[in-house]
């Protein structure tokens, strides 16, 4: 355990080193929420009916864009493509060193700097929504934080799963692009997927899975049986997908020509 | 006529480069299709539940979209692959190299390399456009012509603010921001200016632009406005462009190298 938690301090440092570009990166996601904001504020201006109020469509957007950072893996297929294209795997297989716990671990460091750059935004964000009478309860809360757990380890093996792809793929930067932009859609990451025709289907996969459900329990959209059925079916799609993932590594190890490194 | 003459060169190397990944190539452009396409869900799905937002009907706003999309894919083939790929310059000392050459630096930063893979998105922009007319009636002579000019404009309102953006990695040497910051510019691209409120709208109207560089062409092609409000515009990418420009040469004064 003790070469993982190097691993963790180490990542750390390194997220942290670069404060004027972590701030800026901060900053630039904060602003993106406006024009969002701003197109549901108009949309609801027309006086249309929706399954959502305003204050419940603004709430989602809000905790989706500060918690997405923090949930979804989004940026560890990259990671892995270029582990594997480039050789540097070779330095994983040949030590007592389990790459996929040690991308885990990095990712938990690089998640927790993004948590503590949030956690002040996020926490008057929920307290506004609280007095704003939102729906958010002590209970909500709770369950949003078990939620965005398994949504967090649901994500990353979701995008592990993505970066494996670099195994049969010489060049695979395009790909993974193109699946981010769609994986950031089915996971209710611009808006939530069941205002538009035939989005309760998408809800059938396991992306919403990982934000969309969250953020739902939070807002208090989702309650009672529903939020344990929920949990039941995070798990569900972990275990499904862990499994894939196991299998899709054996395959991609046994193809892997571990060029340069 | 000489750097028309490079820039042919440096398309041609370009094109030759990407042709030995043509699926890779094509993906490139696939992914902000992608992007697109999800775009057009929600606001097909929005005008599904109303007839306009923000006082655009969804012929005007297919043809603000389309227009958008346009633009967009002309600076990811020619500008952007160049600009977010400066701080990793920085950082990797190829910039000394870039620097050292009897050529411009700054023209050489900004569209030495092309990623044409990005045209795919052309057709679909252009369709959108021509659905948005079939609705808004075609433009007359004068209102195309100058629509023409200050997408020109708005163009080169977009490559300035995004230059001047990245140009700042030369001092904080690791601008992983810039990508951030265009993507998040994107968003403002795409909607009308009266979507926004008075405050948001001040600012990305006026302070960071960005509300003008679509906006303007598209309001003078479908006739929202007249030539004489439009020309601030006009200025503001003049300024914006001249600023970029002398934030480059400081820039280029004050960068150290990074040993390569």
């Amino acid at each position: 355990m003790r070469k993982y938690a190097t691993v963790f301090m180490i990542t750390l440092q390194d997220s942290l080193q670069y404060r004027f570009n972590f701030f800026t990166g901060w900053l630039v996601n904060l602003w993106t929420l406006v024009a969002p904001l701003a197109l549901w504020a108009a949309v609801y201006r027309e006086s249309v009916d929706l399954a959502y109020g305003f204050d419940t469509m603004a709430a989602y957007l809000l905790v989706v864009h500060l918690l997405y950072r923090v949930i979804l893996a989004n940026d560890l297929q990259f990671e892995v493509g270029r582990d594997i294209r480039e050789g540097r795997l070779n330095q994983f297989l040949s030590r007592p060193l389990s790459y996929p716990v040690f991308c885990y671990v990095s990712l938990l460091a690089r998640r927790c700097t993004a948590l503590l750059a949030l956690a002040l935004p996020l926490a008057g964000l929920v307290a506004a929504l609280h007095f704003l009478s939102a729906g958010i309860t002590g209970l909500n809360l709770v369950g949003f934080c078990f939620a965005a757990l398994l949504g967090a380890v649901l994500s990353f093996i979701l995008y592990f799963l993505l970066g494996l792809t670099a195994f049969w793929m010489l060049e695979c930067q395009a790909l993974f692009v193109t699946l981010g932009t769609v994986l950031f859609f089915l996971a209710g990451g611009l808006f939530p997927l069941d205002i538009i025709a035939g989005g309760s289907f998408l809800t059938l996969l396991p992306f919403s899975w990982q934000l969309m459900f969250p953020v739902r329990v939070l807002l208090g959209v989702v309650s009672g049986q529903e939020v344990w059925l929920g949990f039941g079916v995070q798990v569900a799609w972990i275990i499904v997908s862990a499994g894939i993932a196991t299998g899709v590594w054996r395959a991609g190890i046994k193809r892997y020509e571990a060029v340069g490194g | 006529m000489r750097y028309l003459k490079i820039w042919r060169t440096c398309l041609t190397i370009t094109l030759v480069r990407e042709m030995q990944f043509r699926l890779n190539f094509l993906m490139w452009g696939l992914a902000m299709l992608a992007e697109f396409a999800v775009l057009l869900l929600l606001h097909g799905s929005l005008f599904e539940m109303t007839d306009t937002i923000a006082g655009w009907d969804r012929w005007q706003w297919a043809f603000y979209l389309g227009l958008g999309q346009v633009m967009l894919t002309f600076f990811m083939v020619f500008v952007f692959p160049n600009l977010v790929g400066l701080p990793w310059q920085v950082n990797s000392g190829g910039l000394d190299f870039l620097l050292l050459r009897p050529v411009d630096s700054q023209f050489m930063v900004s569209l030495a390399r092309a990623n044409m893979g990005y045209l795919v998105n052309l057709p679909l922009g252009l369709l959108l456009m021509g659905y948005g007319l079939t609705g808004t009636g075609l433009p007359g002579l004068f209102p195309a012509i100058s629509g023409l000019i200050w997408t020109l404009s708005g163009f080169m309102l977009l490559y300035a603010i995004f230059m001047a953006a990245v140009t700042v990695s030369i001092w904080s040497k690791r601008a992983g921001f810039a990508s951030e910051l265009f993507f998040g510019l994107w968003e403002y691209l795409r909607q009308p200016p009266e979507v926004f409120g008075r405050a948001a709208g001040f600012v990305f109207f006026w302070l960071i632009p960005v509300l003008q560089v679509v906006s303007a062409p598209a309001r003078l092609t479908l006739g929202r406005q007249g030539i004489t409000s439009a020309l601030p515009a006009l200025a503001l990418s003049g300024i914006w462009f001249g600023a970029a420009r002398l934030l480059w040469r400081w820039a280029v004064k004050s960068y150290t190298g990074s040993g390569s």
